[in-house]
């Protein structure tokens, strides 16, 4: 399958069957986070893979948002540096955006793959920080299940290039795009 | 993973929980409702079969009984922060026990 085919089958999966990941599968999976784009390359993010199930089921307790019994979770996030005015700085939305490369990284790995996952930021940070045993200055920023998919979920509805695209301007039309889907 | 009705018990009430610390600094009233919920069930545990871990529910009970409905939300969330700490170190002892 090519990289544009892959973009466009990757499927957020949120049941998963009962088989493990490779530590092989999941070391590429890591690697390809490690590799997506960071702001001056600063790197901030940490990722913790987490596939003990008695960890796997307290962080689905902490986290509203995680569906199905995944195989693994990777707890993304980055530690709170001194803000240069006092107080501490959470990262700059910069810096959580380069999470949200990573993410995509780990989902398009999985899916090349044959795994599956989805991205989670519905959890409770206080909760997955006792879980997982972070620092007090450590955030969790994002969440990514992954496993083998159940099943492959229905394509959601898109919206059209040319609802999404300006041309040159704001509001002007790119003409080829007009009428595709 | 198999779980028995003493695992499941605790992971309902644990995710209720969860559920009403998302909520806590919405507008409205449901964080308020999910601990109430919570707090039911906490309440039916000793009636219900299969689901031990006494004394554990019984701390939990204590710490729910003494909340402040009223309280500001700095407050409650506290609270709610410190019933999950007492779910993790049961969480903790249980799974990791030597």
């Amino acid at each position: 399958m090519s990289f544009l085919d892959l973009i466009r089958t990757r499927r957020s999966i949120r049941s998963f069957r009962d088989e493990p990941i490779s530590d092989d599968d999941a070391e590429r999976i890591l690697d390809a986070a490690r590799l997506a784009p960071s702001g001056g390359n600063r790197q901030r993010w940490e990722f913790i893979y987490v596939k003990d199930p008695r960890v796997l089921r307290m962080i689905k307790n902490c986290s509203p948002g995680l569906y199905g019994d995944p195989a693994a979770v990777v707890v993304i996030g980055m530690e709170m540096e001194k803000a240069p005015f006092g107080g501490v700085d959470y990262g700059s939305v910069v810096e959580v955006l380069d999470i949200g490369f990573a993410a995509e990284n780990i989902l398009l790995a999985a899916c090349a793959l044959g795994l599956g996952g989805c991205a989670i930021a519905s959890f409770n940070e206080s909760g997955i920080k006792k879980v997982i045993d972070a620092p007090e200055d450590w955030k969790p920023i994002l969440l990514v299940s992954l496993g083998y998919p159940a099943r492959q979920p229905r394509t959601p509805l898109k919206k059209s290039l040319s609802e999404v695209v300006h041309f040159d301007r704001y509001g002007m039309k790119w003409k080829r795009l007009e009428g595709k889907t | 993973m198999k779980s028995d009705l003493n695992d499941e018990f605790f992971d309902l009430t644990c995710r209720v929980l969860n559920y009403a610390i998302e909520f806590v600094n919405a507008p409205g009233y449901a964080s308020l409702r999910l601990v109430d919920i919570l707090k039911s069930l906490i309440y039916l545990q000793p009636q219900i079969d299969g689901v031990s871990r006494g004394e554990f529910y019984q701390k939990l009970r204590e710490k729910l009984d003494s909340r402040d409905l009223l309280a500001d939300e700095k407050r409650k969330s506290k609270l709610l922060d410190e019933l999950l700490t007492i779910y993790v170190d049961e969480w903790r002892s249980n799974s990791f026990r030597v």
